[in-house]
């Protein structure tokens, strides 16, 4: 992989501020496995030194060997216990860290820079693919650091005691921990970036097959989407399936090379033994510590089945990442608005370069305190107009808020100054408070009473036994779409912006109920520039001093 | 919370264990118990090995024997070697396969008993847990098979094998491993338990984390829109932050257990080692009985430490399974059966309805009502009036508490709702809902949801399928804003369909309807709301013709739908309060003729 370098080189930054935590848990772990080493080498060579001296002198200090094996054991024993809690520490850390880095990296670039990839999609394949990247540091980069560093200095020592045997240990070694690995890696890796794909394409379907359940009951197609559930799970599953299946054939593998080492160990040392260059009681020590020697590499062939799916993980997210933010740049600081006048020049919008323009040639100036309804059918572009105020696409032509071009504006303060209600808003999966409280954190309990009650949801929220702790659903779900639609314009206006864009406010609400909110709406904003869009006449004579029809993206009279 | 977790049963996981372990025994068949086998027989080759290096080594160390000797007995070790090899693979290939059939099954499974439960059901449920459970969740599951249960043969054979081999050659070592090798369990019965119970809290909070980020990120826009991106942020920095420390304090307890596990198992080889060597040097052991048990007593333990690290896959296993168990456990409605053939005249009587969501007033509180084949009925009401969850009962999504629904279909037969089959009724509906989903797919893919499959018998019109869909389009006033999308009908739809206004996920909504030409029964849910006034014309005008020759309900808000309807039902509080045709409603000068002079709306 011709990319594999740089995408490691940004793991390995990330990773930076935790990169004491990490060579903590590496040390611990290489001082485990020489200690499992220097284990079953002193065992091995104890019982042969003592076999031997029981058969001649029947004298031996056995005091230092007897204390040394006790000593490995503990120290093998608390070793991999705290290893493991200093590794998963420092996992858990980065994990929470690489949250928000990519909340951070994605929140400028939504909506305009996001709007090729589906909500549930992009949420979901980026859980899975961060999920997955955990594993990058915890079995991926640990294991192989580990082992390298484990693997020479036993070789090493081998080497020290019979050069032949710390040879064969040492080629076997890397056979095991790198070929047997290598090989199973490069047959895992496209089995395991089609179980990424498969995963992420299950969620969007399983989202899907939840969200439109009405839909798919309507149509008789729930029993051909559930066939289409299936071969998709069928298809992860067996992705999954044939990815393990190449790393347990390699741990059996590397099972393999370790008895083979100890094969070879004790063929060689035996042999030196006969050649008389080597002390007869070393045989088993080196047989044994070939044995053990391999606890360094047998996370391996486990670690190197990731590989595929870390790399292809952290390349979606770093992709992602890395897009230009669609919109900007913006200027440090913003200029203050001389009133609450809107203007619009020939202005233009596309939302896609190809696509048609959903503003063609806009001119429209709002006075400063005018209540303004814009009257259209769908499609006019009356919703962009909202859109490009909070400066969520780009757009030619001019358009200056309070007597400054709104380009001069920093976004955070744009969005203080507009405030939308819009048609897409989301409410979130939370209680009715926090759903207001996303809007103004600091609010009032009063404030949120009085909001709710301009939007007429005073009566709604006097019949909810838990008030304003019920939890609304997701989405809302658990209110009318009528009432949802009502909670979105308190949330507004809980803000209270110096200027008010309400999006089809009145959208599945009944006559008396609109009529009521209209009032409401125009009684709070007396003297404010509000802009109300709607395709229902009657909503706009109702509330607006001025009204504009607009068609095909520009003003129509 | 805490009280609630104690209070739980006494073993906790056990009952999800016996769940999990009746539906391995029906999904894998015999895939598993090969897998044991297999396993328990690679794993036993071990002793035969283990035997032929002691024998080599010994005379070579005590005696000092030529190489040759040594050979003899090395050289047989390279096949079994290969024959191990050759066995695990087997055995994995088995457990792996099993496992396959166990996720697919259960997969399979809930997504039946989620559909079955409905979207009225499972309206006020994050998206996120479910998707979860359905996915990481099944997911979980593989271990408990692939390795927890596949790796049992070896745990129950090996280490009894090596027991009796290490008994006949020194019985003093057998006793070391007799004697810790039950306590090794014990402990890990004991610690795994407390870590069971954190592990369960666990999985709750990386659901509701899931739930916290897929909020998060699918609803950016609005958090950008409210300037509050920065208080997500630390929502979800605190999020991480509890479920790191939550996780952790899992893990030191669960890690603990196989501290004690690894502290038995190495302090009684180095017990082992010791004691063969004092009895080395006084003689009363060989070299090569010595040697072969010392090689033998880490596999011992081998099995039992695969145990600890497959116990805490099988705690994940089994938090998930409790989590699928109990959600397949959800009562729906026991489903009808009946398929009578209802024929194209239907008509609906309901008496005295009534259902509601959960605690307080319910939502349908006692409604009659009567839907009369070739009539449009049009519904209004104020909103939180009940008109949405009639709906759900009409449609089958959910069953009246109380009161009955009746079908009347062909000549004078008349069914129990309840006693059909929800397919067979849905087939006879034709429906525009509150809030259409747009799926991921072209607009065409997402009108011709409800056209026959190809290969199935296409009901009525002939034409194929994207002739069927361009009509369906035309009907409902969509054709044109179809064509002026960047690729027409094969214009991927974003999130919810991002790039279409209301108005246009409504006239998509209409075309899926108009594909349903033979259904007897229309039933729309503010089917016109959000089109603009000519196109509102030319819809109602539209659904008009549809709705000609059916039963029909309109739910709306728009007075202007009002022109459509033989006949006008008003709901409020979950009753239906007034009803009769425009006039006679006017006439009677109640709440309607009240709507209707206050309506400054209607058109």
């Amino acid at each position: 992989m011709s990319d594999a370098g740089p995408v490691i080189s940004r793991l390995l930054s990330l990773a930076r501020p935790y990169r004491g935590w990490m060579l903590l848990a590496g040390g611990i772990a290489c001082l485990t496995i020489l200690a499992s080493v220097a284990l079953m080498a002193v065992a091995g060579w104890f019982i042969a030194a003592m076999a031997i001296a029981g058969v001649t002198t029947g004298m031996m200090n056995y005091f230092l060997p007897a204390a040394a094996i006790r000593l490995f054991a503990i120290l093998r024993t608390g070793g991999r216990y705290f290893e493991r809690l200093v590794s998963h520490e420092a996992t858990f850390r980065l994990l929470a860290e690489l949250r928000l880095w990519l909340f951070r990296r994605l929140a400028p670039l939504a909506p305009a820079g996001l709007a090729d990839r589906r909500g549930a999609d992009l949420a979901a394949g980026l859980q899975a693919d961060v999920e997955t990247l955990q594993h990058a540091y915890l079995r991926l980069g640990a294991p192989i650091v580990v082992a390298l560093a484990c693997g020479v200095l036993v070789v090493a020592l081998l080497t020290a005691l019979h050069p032949p045997t710390g040879l064969v240990v040492g080629a076997l070694l890397i056979a095991a921990g790198g070929v047997v690995p290598g090989l199973a890696r490069r047959a895992a890796e496209r089995p395991g970036s089609e179980a990424v794909a498969h995963r992420a394409a299950l969620r969007v379907a399983v989202a899907d097959f939840l969200q439109g359940g009405t839909d798919l009951r309507a149509a008789g197609a729930v029993g051909r989407r559930l066939a289409a559930l299936d071969a998709l799970g069928d298809r992860f599953a067996d992705a999954q399936r044939r990815a393990a299946l190449h790393g347990a054939f390699a741990e059996a593998a590397v099972g393999l090379c370790a008895w083979l080492a100890v094969w070879g160990a004790a063929l060689l040392a035996a042999g030196a033994v006969t050649a008389g260059t080597l002390a007869p009681p070393l045989v088993p020590a080196l047989a044994l510590a070939a044995l053990a020697s391999f606890e360094a590499v047998a996370p391996l062939p486990g670690a190197m089945q990731r590989w595929g799916e870390v790399m292809a993980a952290a390349r979606r997210l770093f992709a992602l990442a890395d897009r230009p933010p669609p919109i900007g740049p913006f200027p440090a600081r913003s200029p203050a608005p001389c009133d609450d006048g809107l203007d619009f020049r020939a202005v233009r919008l596309r939302y896609a370069p190809d696509g048609a323009p959903a503003l063609d040639g806009l001119d429209l100036t709002i006075a400063p305190g005018c209540h303004m309804a814009i009257l259209g059918p769908s499609g006019a572009g009356k919703s962009s107009i909202a859109r490009l105020l909070l400066r969520f696409w780009d757009y030619e032509g001019s358009v200056t808020l309070g007597g400054h071009d709104l380009r001069e504006y920093t976004p955070e303060d744009l969005r203080r100054l507009v405030g939308l209600a819009a048609q897409e808003a989301h409410l979130f999966n939370a209680t009715l408070r926090e759903n207001l409280r996303v809007a103004a954190p600091e609010a009032e309990e009063e404030a949120l009473r009085r909001c709710l009650a301009l939007a007429g949801l005073d009566e709604v929220l006097g019949e909810l036994p838990e008030g304003l702790d019920t939890w609304i659903g997701e989405g809302g779900a658990r209110l009318s779409a009528g009432q949802a639609r009502r909670l979105v314009i308190a949330r507004t206006l809980l803000r209270a912006p110096l200027i008010l864009v309400l999006d089809e406010p009145t959208e599945n609400l009944d006559a008396t109920t609109s009529r009521r909110l209209l009032a409401a709406l125009a009684r709070e904003r007396e003297g404010r520039t509000t802009v109300l869009i709607t395709h229902d006449p009657a909503a706009a004579r109702l509330f607006a001093e001025r009204i504009v029809h607009m068609e095909a993206g520009r003003i129509a009279g | 919370m805490i009280d609630a977790e104690t209070e739980e049963r006494a073993r906790p996981g056990a009952e999800a264990e016996r769940w999990l372990k009746g539906r391995i025994a029906a999904a894998t068949g015999s895939a598993l118990r090969r897998a044991m086998w297999l396993g328990a027989l690679a794993s036993a080759l071990v002793v035969p090995q283990a035997w032929l290096l002691a024998h080599a080594i010994a005379p070579v160390v005590m005696e000092g024997a030529p190489i040759g000797r040594a050979l003899v007995w090395l050289t047989p070790v390279l096949p079994l070697l290969l024959a191990r090899l050759a066995l695990a693979h087997a055995a994995d290939r088995a457990a792996l396969g099993a496992a396959l059939r166990l996720k697919g099954d259960v997969r399979a499974a809930l997504l039946r008993h989620l559909a079955a439960l409905g979207p009225a059901r499972l309206g006020g449920r994050a998206t996120g847990d479910l998707a979860t459970t359905v996915i990481e969740g099944v997911d979980a599951l593989e271990p408990y098979v692939a390795r927890y249960l596949a790796h049992l043969g070896t745990l129950a054979g090996l280490p009894l094998l090596i027991l009796a081999v290490v008994l006949s050659r020194d019985w003093i070592s057998g006793l070391v491993l007799l004697f810790t090798a039950p306590v090794i369990p014990l402990f890990m019965v004991l610690l795994g338990q407390g870590a069971e119970r954190l592990n369960r809290r666990q999985w709750r909070r990386l659901a509701r984390l899931s739930g916290r980020l897929l909020d998060g990120l699918q609803r950016l826009t609005t958090l950008k829109m409210l300037n509050a991106e920065a208080g997500e942020e630390s929502r979800l920095a605190a999020a991480a932050e509890a479920y790191r420390t939550s996780t952790m304090a899992v893990l030191r307890v669960a890690f603990l257990s196989s501290l004690a596990l690894e502290f038995f198992a190495t302090v009684a080889i180095a017990m082992v080692a010791v004691l063969i060597g004092f009895r080395l040097l006084d003689g009363a052991l060989g070299f090569e009985a010595a040697f072969f048990v010392l090689l033998l007593a880490p596999e011992f333990y081998a099995p039992l430490r695969q145990l600890g690290v497959d116990y805490h896959a099988r705690m994940e296993a089994l938090a998930a399974a409790e989590r699928i168990a109990a959600l397949l456990g959800e009562p729906g409605d026991a489903p009808g059966a009946a398929t009578p053939e209802l024929g194209r005249a239907i008509s609906l009587r309901c008496r005295g309805l009534r259902f509601g969501w959960g605690e307080g007033a319910p939502a349908v509180d006692g409604v009659d009502l009567d839907l009369r084949p070739g009539e449009i009925t049009v519904l209004v009401g104020p909103s939180g009036a009940g008109k949405s969850t009639l709906l759900s009962l009409l449609l089958g999504f959910v069953s009246p508490q109380q009161g009955t629904i009746e079908v009347g279909g062909a000549g004078t037969s008349v069914h129990d709702l309840s006693a059909l089959a929800p397919d067979h009724w849905m087939r006879q509906v034709a429906l525009v809902p509150q809030r259409p989903h747009m799926f991921e797919g072209t607009v065409a893919d997402n009108i011709s949801l409800g056209a026959p499959a190809d290969g199935e018998p296409a009901t009525g019109n002939p034409a194929p399928r994207r002739e069927r869909v361009r009509a369906a389009a035309r009907l409902a006033a969509a054709d044109g804003f179809i064509a002026a999308l960047p690729q027409g009908y094969d214009t991927p739809l974003g999130e919810f369909g991002q790039t279409l206004s209301g108005g246009q996920v409504q006239r998509l909504a209409l075309a899926r309807a108009f594909l349903k030409q033979t259904a007897p029964l229309l039933i729309m849910d503010e089917g016109t709301a959000g089109l603009d006034r000519a196109t509102e014309a030319r819809v109602t005008a539209a659904v008009r013709e549809l709705a000609r020759g059916r039963t029909a309900l309109i739910v709306t808000h728009r007075l202007a739908t009002l022109h459509l309807a033989d006949r006008i039902l008003l709901m409020e509080a979950g009753r239906i309060v007034e009803e009769g045709t425009r006039a006679e409603l006017l006439e009677k000068g109640g709440r309607f003729a009240a709507l209707l002079g206050e309506g400054s709306l209607a058109a």
